[in-house]
């Protein structure tokens, strides 16, 4: 049996994780069989924010680079597009949890955001998206001033 | 607010989904714990669950055996420098951190929310003993690189055999 739990170890097979056993469980991630030249895809992780003036799209993308990832409003949709490679130098026996290769997320847009004013920066692997919201007509106080009176006394 | 909708990959859909996947249905054959099963223990069976939940932080990790060194790369995206620890203490190697989430402002709200924050540790045990004053760690885009070259003892070294006539 526990043949069967090493063999599938997720780390190079003299290279042990310490589990710690506590009220959780067994901590630490889940063993990944490794077949040759697969790897666990990459999922990046997204958030949404509502701020005041703006929505906020966050995305953990570590190790992807500028030049691979293509950001994209295609009619209504936040289209966050691109590829994982794995970093130059990478070859050999790695053995591990990260995933590689290409990946897409999608977000619908609102109504009332101003999709030709998305802004995108990308830094230390977290791409942040900032889509403006319409700004909303503020409410304009109009005077309204007293009519002169030009009264014509006739003839 | 209600008309913003997110696509969600299957990996964070339903359940009902994940026999779909058959990774995720061979790592919860390969993780069944028959004395789990038996005291009716209803913990999480382990933190992968958690994180892919959203409760904790474990950052994926991935490691190497060179004849020379160990290579320990980490996805840490969106933490400083400052807030990553790496340690060694004889063959052990620990890897702590606290990633924190970034400043909310005034009148925001989430609508979705998949990124994990928090502390993580995870520690190691090498099979030898590493040159700890040659040990290099630099973090770039978000990708944290471990490299531990092993004490020149430790390497592999071919010997070569004579023949004797």
């Amino acid at each position: 049996m526990s043949e069967l739990f090493t063999r599938y170890i997720h780390l190079p097979p003299r290279i042990q994780e310490e589990r710690h056993v506590g009220p959780l469980g067994r901590a630490g991630l889940k063993p990944v069989p490794r077949i040759k030249g697969w790897h666990r895809a990459f999922q990046p992780a997204l958030e949404v924010a509502d701020a005041p003036n703006c929505y906020l799209v966050r995305l953990d993308l570590p190790g992807v680079r500028r030049e691979d990832l293509e950001v994209t409003v295609q009619g209504e949709e936040l289209v966050i597009q691109g590829c994982r490679n794995p970093e130059p130098g990478h070859e050999g026996p790695w053995r591990g949890e990260r995933g590689f290769g290409n990946f897409t997320r999608k977000v619908q847009l609102p109504e009332h955001v101003d999709s030709n004013r998305v802004e995108a920066v990308l830094n230390s692997g977290v791409l942040t998206l900032t889509v403006p919201k319409w700004q909303p007509m503020t409410p304009r106080k109009v005077r309204v001033g007293h009519q002169r009176r030009f009264i014509h006394f006739g003839s | 607010m209600s008309n913003l909708l997110v696509h969600r990959p299957t990996s964070l859909r339903t359940p009902l989904t994940e026999g779909l996947d058959p990774f995720t249905s061979m790592n919860r054959l390969l993780n069944w714990d028959p004395f789990q099963e038996m005291f009716g223990m209803t913990f999480p069976r382990s933190l992968s669950r958690l994180s892919e939940s959203g409760m904790a932080l474990i950052p994926p990790l991935e490691a190497k055996e060179t004849p020379t060194s160990f290579v320990f790369k980490a996805d840490l995206p969106g933490i400083k420098e400052e807030d990553v620890d790496v340690s060694i203490s004889g063959n052990r190697l620990s890897l702590s951190g606290k990633r924190e989430a970034e400043t909310r402002e005034e009148g925001e709200t989430y609508l979705t929310y998949e990124r994990n924050f928090g502390a993580f540790n995870r520690t190691f045990t090498l099979p030898e003993l590493v040159d700890t004053d040659k040990v290099n760690a630099e973090l770039k885009e978000g990708v944290l690189t471990i490299t531990l070259p092993k004490v020149p003892e430790a390497r592999a070294k071919a010997i070569k055999v004579k023949e004797i006539k």
